[in-house]
């Protein structure tokens, strides 16, 4: 494993069990719209108010990857936050000052219950395990973190598990 | 109920996407993902990739919507699980299959439990995926 490497995994490995907790707010039903057309949706219950209470949902339903997708619940980070490559310098489960390539490695998704636009949302997200692993390309890092989104008043909504690869 | 109920083997009727640079770029938008490897092609290929790359989670949409499919639009996800096994890229035709693996019934709704894959043109696996489906028992199909 490269130098590079494995001080990120020091590094990460002093973080576990980190939490971070951000309020969402209320994701507008514009932007679930704007997701599902951006996911190719074409199910009427995500564009049509009438479509989607036939359904049973309570409002404009939140596409399934809405929530997870979005790379940050916060307005930033500025540009001089971002590294050359447009990831952000400060991430948990990214070591600082980074020079490593960040792939997805996939998500498992548990829906406890429906989320809608409209209602004021909490995220969570926690730093699990950071594991080095020899790849078919070589070394990597395989960090994994949880994200909990709820409504503000504590009813679950969704829990994610996550992978990332550090290269 | 309406048409036939899923049992065990069953095949999903197979999703078929290309993302190209406007579905990549709509998508970075929509997720506030600023990653040049989905946008910057030279960038991408100087990082030992094959091209831009498609987003894991428009993969992961992908199949969010495969598992879906199988029901109307009553129907919840409940699971869904995907693992990015190589990189799609820009204008890479991927097919996405599915198999139910187990489907379990309880008062009032049915779940069906099926297995996905992702194979691009080449027939190698993208993605697999595994999504649990509760479909009402009005709207069993």
């Amino acid at each position: 494993m490269s130098d590079r490497l494995q001080a990120a995994a020091d590094e990460l490995a002093a973080q576990i069990g980190r939490v971070e907790r951000t309020g969402i707010g209320p994701v507008p039903a514009l932007w679930a719209r704007r997701f599902a057309m951006a996911c190719g949706e074409t199910d009427a219950v995500f564009f049509d108010d009438a479509a989607a209470a036939a359904a049973g949902w309570a409002g404009t339903p939140l596409p399934p990857l809405l929530l997870t997708a979005t790379r940050s619940w916060q307005p930033g980070p500025e540009r001089d936050g971002l590294s050359d490559d447009g990831m952000p310098r400060v991430d948990i489960g990214i070591p600082a000052g980074h020079d490593l390539r960040v792939l997805g490695g996939g998500q498992s998704l548990h829906f406890h219950a429906d989320a809608v636009a409209g209602v004021d949302l909490v995220a969570e997200v926690e730093l699990v395990n950071a594991t080095p692993k020899e790849g078919r390309s070589g070394a990597l890092l395989v960090v994994e973190l949880q994200r909990r989104f709820s409504t503000v008043s504590g009813e679950p909504l969704l829990t994610c598990d996550e992978t990332r690869i550090l290269r | 109920m309406s048409g036939p109920l899923w049992t065990p083997g069953a095949s999903l009727a197979p999703l078929e996407a290309t993302a190209t640079e406007i579905d990549l770029f709509r998508f970075s938008a929509a997720t506030w993902n600023a990653h040049r490897i989905h946008y910057d092609r030279r960038l991408a290929e100087a990082e030992g990739l094959p091209g831009l790359v498609v987003q894991a989670h428009l993969q992961g949409a992908w199949f969010a919507r495969l598992a879906r499919s199988i029901a109307g639009p009553s129907a919840r996800l409940r699971e869904l699980s995907w693992t990015n096994r190589m990189p799609v890229t820009c204008g890479e035709r991927v097919e996405l299959t599915g198999t139910v693996r187990d489907v379990t019934s309880s008062h009032g709704s049915s779940v069906v439990d099926v297995a996905m894959l992702e194979a691009g043109p080449d027939g190698a696996t993208r993605a697999d995926a595994s999504a649990r489906v509760e479909i009402p028992h009005e709207e069993a199909r």
